[in-house]
This record gives C-alpha cells, structure tokens and sequence, in this order.
C-alpha cells in the first residue's frame, strides 16, 4: 500500500499529461476528483499509522505539486513558442532563455527587458552581410535611415551594420509588438492555473487531516 | 592637269607622308622637316604657273588643316587609351575624344567637364544604386562622409537622404578622381594641338606670302 504522497503524485502527474494550454479541464476533474482521494485516503489511515500532518501535505503540494505543475507549463510554453516561428526566431536572435520569460511576474517588466535586448543586439557585424542585408530589405535605404533620423543618429554615427542592425532590430520589435497578446494569454493561463490548484489543493488539506 | 590641281595632290601626298613620322603627342619634328621642305615646292609652283596665292591659303587652310586634324584625332585617340582615367571621365560625361580635340579653349573645356561631372544623375534606380554602394563602400562610410557635407550646406538631415542621393555623391567623386588623373592629359594634348596646328599653318601660309 502506498503514502497519500505516492499515491497523489501518481494521480498528478497523468492529469497534467491531460493539460492544454488555455484549457481548465484538469481544474474541474482536480476538484471533482480531491474529494474521493481524501476520503479513500482517510478510510485507510484509520487501519494504519503514517497519517500526514498538515505541514508535510502542505509543503508537498506548494513544493514538489507546484513543480511539477510548473514544470509542465513550462513544456506547453516552449512547445507553444516553438510553433510561433516568429517569436521562436526573435528569442534565438536576442539570446532570450524561455524560463526567464516563463517566470516573470510583471508582463510591463517583459516587455522593457525584451525591448533592451533588441536594442542591444548587434546582429551585423560585417558591413558585407550588413549591405547585402540593406539591399534585400531597404534598397532606397529610406526606412533605415529615416529609424536613424528618429534615433537622433548623425552621419558621423553611421556605417552600414549601424544602419542594418537599426533595421532589423526594428523588425525584431514588429515581431514582439504582434506576439506581445500571445506572450501576455500564455503568461495569463500560467498564473489562473497555478492559482487555481494550488487553492483547491491548500483548500483540501484541512478536509484531510481534520 | 592643271599646275594647281598637280601641286595640290603633290603637296597632298607630301603632307600625307610627313605625317606617318607624327608619332606621338610630344613630337614636333614634323615642323623642321616641312620647313625645310615647303620653300623648293612653292617655287617651283610659282615657276610653273601665274601665282594664285589665295587658292593656295585656301588649300592649305582648310584641306591641309584638315588632313592634319584629322592625324591629331587618330593620335588623341591613342593617347586617351593609354589614360584610363580619360577614357573613364570621356564615357562618364557622354563626351568623346573630338570634343577635346574641337575645344577652342583648354580652360573652356575643363569648365564644361565639371558641369556635366556635378550635372550627372548617374543613379536613378534603387536598385542600381544599392548595388554600386555595396560594391564601392560597403561600409557606407565614405559616402555618408560626402553626405554629411551636403547636410550642412543645404541644412538637411539624414532622413533627406536616400541610396541614389548616396551612390551619385561617390560616383561624382569617382568622376573627380578621374578629371584629376586626366586633367594632366587634356592639357597636355591641347597645348600640343595648338602649338602644332598654329607650327604649321603658319610655315604654309608664311612660305605662300614670302615666295
């Protein structure tokens, strides 16, 4: 016969095998479910020992539960990005690590650290990729050097990586501009999940132990 | 035959034969020879036949004249493939080598040359233009370097600026390179003409009168 925390980890983890991204389905099937794992659990502590205190069954579900929650949620979102080839492009280009993103509390905050990283990013270095760069997406050369203009750039500043990079950081910024929603509806559905289990599972462990 | 008309293609295939030795633009030893050689042949003329000088100042003015020209032209035209420089401004400004040589005034010449090197809109396409800029300056530096001049002197920024305006700013200062590197020669093939042209006219039209 296994612990409650054996027993509870196992039922865990093929629910969130069940887990899709912008879908509460395991929320309802967690809360219907609780209840019977308690009361089956309680109908054999009677005949045994190792009842669980309140403290142990609650550092199991907000440590080892939430990680592995976490964990999964973080699988959805890379998987997510990855099919998002804009964005999965955007956050190779700029160096970007998913679990910075994925844990980030403040969506504003996001989005001034991404835009720094584009602003940062240097991805012409040769002033022949820059040029051949220069040809194939702005051959009057009047976007890149008008996004200058708006920098307050001078002549002086200029070269052709200067103006290339200016470009393509512009795109990037386009990119992250359109994505900006999916980021923000991916970062949403994280919390409401986590928020929403964790209640029912902090909300059952007085029902347990009582 | 008439004594003119013997005289005329006497002195004709003469003149033809002096010129064969006229190699190249510093050689003036066409000028002794003629010379030494017009005086016996314009008074056996006169020997022969009632002197009719003016016909004589005609032929040799306009007919001699241009024989000689034209042996000048051959001679520019040698000249300029040897200076790849001139060859290059000369195409660059729609101009060909008779235009150096029908210039009246060496300094008259360069003016125009100048004109049509800041007149030229080489560049109209994008597309060309991108193309000559990333061949020429990849770095854009040199020509953002002469853009920067003409944003001072007309008050502009940058955002005025385009690839053509830049491909035409170092294309001009390519055709500048090139007027400096020609500039020598011209001169030279100039000066040589009409000091030439004015040798000779002047030994012929001189031995007519003197005779």
């Amino acid at each position: 016969m296994g612990t409650f925390k054996e027993e509870f980890r196992k039922y865990f983890s093929e629910l969130l095998s069940d887990l899709e991204l912008c879908n509460y389905d395991i929320v309802d099937k967690l809360e219907k479910d609780i209840k019977t794992l308690i009361k089956e659990r309680k109908e054999k502590d009677n005949n045994e020992e190792d009842v669980e205190t309140f403290g142990s069954i609650f550092f199991f579900f907000t440590g080892e539960i939430k990680d592995m929650l976490l964990d999964r949620l973080l699988e959805i979102f890379k998987q997510e990005i990855k099919e998002y080839d804009d964005l999965y492009d955007l956050f190779f280009d700029i160096n970007i690590d998913y679990e910075d993103i994925f844990n980030v509390e403040d969506t504003k905050l996001l989005r001034e650290q991404i835009i720094d990283k584009i602003h940062e990013h240097e991805h012409f270095i040769h002033y022949r990729d820059a040029i051949e760069y220069l040809s194939e997406e702005d051959c009057t050369l009047q976007d890149s050097l008008y996004l200058a203009y708006e920098y307050g750039l001078d002549t002086k500043d200029l070269n052709s990586c200067v103006l290339a990079n200016i470009l393509y950081n512009d795109n990037l910024l386009k990119i992250y501009d359109e994505a900006e929603d999916f980021l923000s509806d991916l970062l949403h559905f994280k919390e409401e999940i986590v928020e929403r289990i964790m209640d029912i599972l902090i909300s059952s462990i007085d029902i347990l132990i009582g | 035959m008439p004594i003119m008309s013997t005289f005329k293609d006497k002195f004709r295939s003469y003149f033809n034969n002096l010129l064969l030795d006229l190699k190249d633009v510093y050689d003036y030893n066409i000028i002794s020879r003629l010379s030494e050689d017009i005086k016996p042949m314009i008074k056996e003329f006169k020997e022969d036949e009632d002197d009719d000088s003016r016909d004589i100042k005609v032929f040799f003015e306009e007919e001699i004249r241009s024989i000689l020209l034209d042996k000048l032209l051959e001679i520019f035209a040698r000249e300029s493939w040897y200076c790849i420089s001139l060859c290059n401004l000369l195409d660059a400004t729609d101009m060909d080598i008779e235009d150096i040589l029908n210039a009246k005034d060496a300094e008259i010449l360069m003016r125009e040359i100048i004109d049509r090197i800041f007149e030229t809109k080489h560049f109209v396409d994008d597309w060309d233009a991108i193309r000559y800029l990333s061949t020429q300056d990849s770095s854009l530096k040199e020509s953002l370097s002469l853009a920067s001049d003409l944003i001072s002197k007309y008050s502009l920024d940058i955002k005025d600026l385009d690839s053509c305006v830049l491909a035409n700013l170092l294309y001009i200062k390519g055709l500048s390179k090139y007027y400096n590197e020609a500039e020598n020669t011209i001169r030279k093939l100039l000066d040589f003409k009409e000091k030439l042209v004015k040798e000779v006219m002047n030994i012929l039209i001189s031995s007519v009168n003197s005779e």
